[in-house]
């Protein structure tokens, strides 16, 4: 147990170093200057250009500069974003929670519901609607979300009218307490369009793995010692099933990651990933670099975290590599 | 360590022939077009004439710049299949590269390539993909399709060094090393035959998750730009108004769609054929 732990702590260790790698990367050899960029070329000398350059840094070893970057990184300093006006962390700070709230009820809304459906499905094999609904599932499966969140905006949204078209609040409308309806309805279709590939997945994986479980000796021994239905279900099989889903939770995880880059985008929710593109559109390096240092954290710890609830609940997974 | 980059189960009563059918055509389809399109996906004959629904002279009506729409879904089967076909090819080959020395190296060799493509499987390929872009500006289609390909080897490597560590030890492997058949023959003349259908299965699974990282960050107008079209920058051209303009969003959902889930039902059954493979005593 302990081995596999260190293993994935240090599997941990080695993506976030590959990342403020590959950040640093982009910030030193994105094109353009990094204090210029919004100067007349021109107009600057040489000399004005070298005495910025060592001011910042930029004249030392590439190294010592990787070095820095790292420790700053560590600090919580990502750089001073120029299309904000405003150092990266604090821009950062301002987006996290709103796409933790996004990204948060999808996971848990996918989960949920995905492995619920798949369950059933998977018990009830020969059932019609059960194939049916796993068709369904194929479609959802193939269907990108930024395509599933411009169907979502066409219907509930501007035909039906059943939900706002984007933003997170009502301009002007009230806030605290008393804006917590008017924020929830809000989340709804952004956190659905998110959520549904994601639980299209996990109903998928848990239909298999209950279908591999439907006629194990455990479940036809629980059966023969009387146990209800019911009680074999949630009891043994689908304690069991759930450890492939579990195994998936991770990589999962990070297509969450991705996808509210677009999901934000189409519905103008003012999160990390719309403050991530409107940087690159802008060619805010230090900010492009600071947002997905922090969706790759996250993503890491979201996959560590799902890792540990797999050697929890599967014995057989502590001893392998 | 348990995870499968193939999510999901076999389903029963599909069939893959008509998937295979359905992707062969679009492929003639893509490269047929400039026979197929009523005019040039880029030509803006009459700019009076911008938005227009669906009607006699433009079947699939306008965009935002007047542009036909049919011709730019023709020729966007061209960027869209052409992107994904090249970037399939490059993780192809890195995958493999991978996953066969993972397999042919054993020990250290193998846990190092391994949790390298663990770690690259746990990092949301989008973000890779939108940092590169960030730096380069406008990476241009052939770039494009590299760059979607070189972030999406890991299934690749998994299911070939898989494979690669069953094919070792089949016993007619077993019988040419003990024959002295040097390594790199063993490896170019029976392992990679033997990993055939293992690539094809793979192929078609990178194609699925391909088309919409494309199709996406066309979309978001990180990747393929206008006046270029893609399946996917053309549905960003309705994006102000999607249900006033649904034509440009209606009809390019439809080739995706259509394309990716018969990537999926014949990855599928590739799936479902290996396992009856395995089932039937195929395999030692």
């Amino acid at each position: 147990m302990r081995a596999a732990l260190l293993l994935r702590l240090g599997q941990a260790a080695l993506v976030v170093l590959l990342v403020v790698a590959t950040c640093f990367a982009l910030i030193r050899l994105a094109p353009g200057d990094p204090f210029f960029s919004a100067l007349d070329e021109s107009t600057v000398t040489p000399e004005q250009r070298a005495e910025q350059r060592a001011r910042f840094g930029y004249d030392r070893p590439v190294v010592e500069q990787f070095v820095r970057y790292a420790t700053n990184v560590a600090r919580g300093e990502f750089g001073w974003s120029h299309s904000r006006g405003e150092p990266v962390s604090l821009a950062l700070a301002a987006t996290i929670p709103k796409s933790l709230l996004l990204v948060g009820t999808a996971f848990l809304l996918a989960f949920s519901v995905g492995t619920a459906i798949g369950a059933w499905q998977g018990w009830n094999r020969e059932s019609l609607l059960a194939r049916a609904t796993d068709g369904v599932g194929l479609v959802l499966v193939s269907i990108p979300d930024f395509v599933l969140a411009v169907l979502a905006l066409m219907g509930p949204a501007l035909a039906w009218r059943l939900f706002p078209v984007g933003g997170m609040r009502t301009e002007f409308g009230p806030t605290g307490p008393a804006g917590v309806p008017d924020l929830l309805h809000h989340l709804v279709l952004p956190a659905l369009t998110l959520a549904v590939p994601i639980a299209a997945v996990a109903a998928r994986l848990q239909r298999a793995a209950m279908l591999g479980v439907r006629d194990a000796d455990f479940v036809r021994a629980a059966r023969a010692r009387g146990a209800s239905e019911t009680r074999i279900v949630t009891r043994h099989a689908l304690r069991n099933a759930l450890v492939p889903v579990l195994a998936y939770a991770g990589v999962q995880f990070s297509a969450l990651i991705g996808g509210v880059v677009i999901i934000e985008q189409v519905f103008d929710w003012p999160g990390m990933g719309r403050l991530m593109l409107g940087a690159v559109q802008a060619r805010d390096y230090p900010l492009v670099a600071g947002a997905v240092l922090v969706s790759s954290l996250a993503t890491v710890v979201g996959t560590m975290v799902a890792d540990i609830a797999l050697l929890w609940a599967d014995p057989r997974q502590r001893g392998r590599p | 360590m348990g995870r499968s980059a193939a999510a999901g189960a076999p389903l029963t009563g599909r069939n893959p022939r008509v998937a295979i059918a359905l992707l062969v055509l679009l492929v003639v389809v893509a490269i047929a077009a400039p026979w197929f399109a009523p005019s040039d996906p880029r030509a803006q004959p009459d700019l009076a004439r911008i938005w227009e629904a669906p009607s006699a002279t433009h079947l699939l009506g306008t965009d935002s710049a007047a542009r036909d729409v049919l011709s730019r879904l023709l020729y966007g089967s061209r960027v869209t299949i052409g992107i994904a076909t090249l970037a399939v090819l490059v993780s192809l080959t890195l995958g493999t590269l991978v996953g066969a020395s993972a397999a042919v190296l054993r020990g250290v060799g193998d846990a190092v390539l391994m949790r390298i493509t663990d770690a690259m499987l746990a990092f949301p390929r989008l973000l890779l993909v939108i940092l590169v872009v960030a730096g380069t500006g406008d990476p241009g289609t052939f770039s494009l399709a590299i760059l979607i390909g070189a972030t999406g080897w890991m299934t690749t490597s998994r299911l070939v060094r898989q494979e690669t560590r069953r094919l070792l030890a089949t016993d007619h492997l077993r019988a040419a090393r003990a024959l002295g058949v040097p390594r790199r023959r063993l490896l170019t003349r029976h392992v990679l035959p033997g990993l055939a259908p293992t690539l094809a299965a793979a192929a078609v699974l990178s194609f699925a998750a391909a088309v919409p990282l494309e199709t996406g960050l066309s979309f978001l107008g990180l990747g393929v730009r206008a006046p270029f079209p893609s399946w996917g920058n053309i549905i960003a051209d309705a994006d102000s108004r999607p249900l006033a303009h649904w034509w440009l969003v209606l009809f390019p959902t439809i080739a995706i769609a259509l394309t990716v889930i018969a990537a999926n039902v014949v990855a599928e059954g590739f799936a479902r054929r290996a396992r009856e493979d395995a089932a039937s005593g195929g395999g030692a």
